[in-house]
């Protein structure tokens, strides 16, 4: 008996990390899509997945059935971050790396008073269908559906990802950018067109975290995509900025570091495990600035 | 020698300025006009605090409204009368819990945990590359927030603390507004913020030609922390009771939003922003509040204002990227006018990127 409920545990733990951390390396890997092409950290990838929450929230309210939700709402958020860079970040091409983190800044705080003017500061309650909120047998034990399904569609999207990435030329072209832009560039790719569809990907992929976000908390408002962001944005550090498999293995890193820290952790010290995580942050920041699997690159 | 005339010259300039306003103020104002006017000047010490350091390095620091919140956490927790400490805070340590200072004595103690804290953080911070700094001082404001939040014995969490002294005045607020836009005039001015902006234009160049750019900086780093730690104390002991949500991102964005919309290579730059800054969102707090313009009744949404700062940042970053005042210093046009018309002729074209008055020496 015993035995069987530590091993209950132990399992539970290990599907809450492997869905945290999916979550996480969805929203990692949107941020390092756009860093490594255009070279920016761009902190307005949150409201895309308050854009997705409140699209699932307007649709939930007009009786659209879930399955509808759950595809419309990534695509909202892909041509919300398209417009992103469109209106915002396009002007502003050239400039400075602590300028252009400033925009984002600042369209962050558009976008989420935004929805603060339109739908109110009030948490709006949206219901998911039950079988997210369900116990799933799995084996001898059981673990949340919800923390399953995050865990199963996230590694699905980031195989398919995968899959467009290395065999399909528009893949190839986004990849050649993240290595060199200006080289790509020289070869014929066109640079606005590569930008365009890295947006797109990453809002697609904010969209489709945002799906689980809401079926974890049950309710969107506007400042909902602050708290992802920020666990994305310490992710693609912890895997390297202009990294793409190291941002997935940096959520998955952060997931885990969240469990393992709320299991351990004394009761006392345990509300201050974000600072631990970001002091590992800062840690790497200093002694291995291009992240766990970056390459190093020349000073200045 | 020049260079000290010119400190001199924009320094008092702005004080003068300052002492107008607050007459203005004193003499003409309305209740609310004075709350804005105190505001505003307890904002120059914050961004002329934070222009010290990211206005002469050019690294941008998204973490220094932390050095605001430790002071206004020191500041206020030694000098909540005991009698309201038992009722939030009795848990402090004695040394702490028995603490009943005065303003002035508990705007150097903040100014001193600020300092000292910034020297720690900086001496690790400050010998990253700018754009990792400026990613870890994200961190650092991040982590400053989980802890205030949550080391309850001391800041009393998310509650917040109560009950301190509200005794900051219009005059005292000029005063260190006064003494905050000088110290930095001096600091530009200086030999040393000097060197400091020079590793602004070229780190490398400046390391080459002798200057030690990680221990400049984080003497830059240390004596900003330690003025927007000044700042945060009086910004406690006039507004007497806030919680940790006040030093997150909401704060530091509206200190980026005054350095970069006036411009945030000058001191003037970084007075003129938060002078603008202050009186546009003032203006919007009060159609939020619901306003009548002639016959017309307009009431504009709650968070309008916010929205519309950072509407302000992104046309600046656009179209004015030196901010309003573009690089100037106040009296820097007279003083160009006053040599044109003693030299006739153009300096010299081969000075590109460098500050205009480094090139003047």
């Amino acid at each position: 008996m015993i035995v069987a409920a530590a091993g209950s545990e132990v399992a539970q733990q290990l599907v809450n990390a492997l869905g945290t951390g999916a979550t996480y390396a969805l929203l990692a890997l949107g941020l390092a899509m756009v860093f490594s092409i255009l070279g920016m950290v761009n902190f307005a990838h949150g409201q895309l997945v308050t854009v997705a929450g409140y699209t699932m929230y307007f649709l939930h309210n007009r009786g659209v059935p879930f399955a509808v939700q759950v595809v419309v709402a990534p695509l909202v958020a892909a041509v919300a971050a398209i417009a992103m860079e469109r209106l915002a970040f396009r002007p502003l091409r050239d400039a400075s790396f602590a300028t252009l983190l400033l925009a984002s800044f600042a369209l962050s705080i558009i976008l989420e008073n935004a929805f603060l003017i339109v739908a109110g500061a009030q948490p709006l309650a949206i219901t998911t269908p039950a079988v997210l909120a369900n116990s799933i047998a799995v084996g001898p034990t059981t673990v949340s559906a919800v923390q399953l399904y995050t865990a199963g569609t996230c590694l699905l999207s980031l195989i398919v990802l995968n899959v467009f990435l290395s065999r399909s030329t528009q893949g190839l072209g986004m990849r050649a950018a993240a290595g060199d832009f200006q080289a790509t560039r020289l070869v014929g790719v066109r640079a606005n067109r590569v930008i365009a569809v890295a947006f797109a990907i990453s809002g697609a992929m904010a969209g489709i975290a945002a799906i689980f976000i809401v079926a974890r908390r049950g309710t969107v408002d506007p400042a909902m995509g602050t708290d992802p962001v920020i666990a994305a944005f310490i992710a693609t550090v912890i895997g390297g900025l202009g990294s793409l498999s190291g941002a997935v293995v940096g959520g998955f890193v952060l997931g885990a570091l969240e469990v393992g820290f709320g299991a351990i952790l004394p009761s006392s010290v345990a509300p201050f495990q974000e600072a631990f995580s970001l002091l590992v942050v800062i840690a790497i920041l200093y002694i291995r600035p291009q992240g766990l699997l970056g390459r190093a690159q020349e000073a200045a | 020698m020049k260079l000290v005339a010119q400190a001199a010259r924009t320094a008092g300039l702005l004080v003068g300025a300052f002492a107008l306003l607050a007459l203005l103020l004193e003499g003409f104002g309305s209740a609310t006009d004075l709350r804005v006017g105190i505001d505003f000047f307890l904002a120059v010490v914050l961004v002329v605090g934070l222009q010290i350091f990211s206005g002469n390095s050019g690294i941008v620091s998204f973490g220094h409204v932390a050095f605001m919140g430790i002071g206004a956490y020191v500041a206020a927790l030694v000098s909540i009368p005991v009698s309201v400490k038992s009722l939030q805070l009795a848990g402090l340590p004695r040394f702490l819990y028995h603490a009943q200072l005065s303003l002035l004595p508990a705007v150097v103690v903040a100014a001193l945990a600020s300092a000292l804290i910034a020297l720690v953080i900086g001496a690790a911070l400050t010998r990253m590359r700018a754009d990792t700094m400026a990613m870890a001082t994200i961190g650092l404001l991040l982590i400053f927030y989980t802890v205030v939040n949550n080391w309850t014995t001391v800041t009393n969490g998310s509650t917040g603390v109560f009950g301190v002294p509200s005794d900051v005045t219009l005059w005292t607020a000029v005063g260190f507004a006064s003494l905050a836009v000088t110290l930095a005039l001096v600091f530009r001015y200086a030999r040393i913020g000097l060197v400091v902006r020079a590793s602004r234009e070229d780190d490398l160049a400046a390391s080459a030609l002798g200057a030690d750019v990680h221990r400049l900086r984080l003497v830059a780093w240390t004596a900003s922390g330690a003025l927007v730690g000044v700042g945060g104390a009086l910004w406690g002991h006039y507004y007497a009771a806030f919680g940790p949500t006040a030093f997150y991102f909401t704060e530091m964005f509206a200190l980026l939003a005054m350095l970069v919309v006036g411009g945030i290579t000058t001191v003037s730059g970084a007075v003129t922003g938060a002078a603008f800054v202050s009186l546009v969102t003032e203006l919007l707090r009060r159609t939020e509040q619901g306003a009548d313009l002639g016959p017309i009744h307009v009431k504009a949404p709650a968070g309008l204002s916010a929205l519309l700062i950072g509407v302000l940042i992104l046309l600046v970053l656009r179209w004015r990227p030196d901010g309003i005042v573009g690089g100037i210093e106040l009296g820097d046009r007279w003083l160009r006018r006053a040599r044109r018309r003693r030299a006739p002729a153009p300096p010299p074209a081969s000075d590109a990127g460098l500050p205009a008055d480094l090139v003047k020496q």
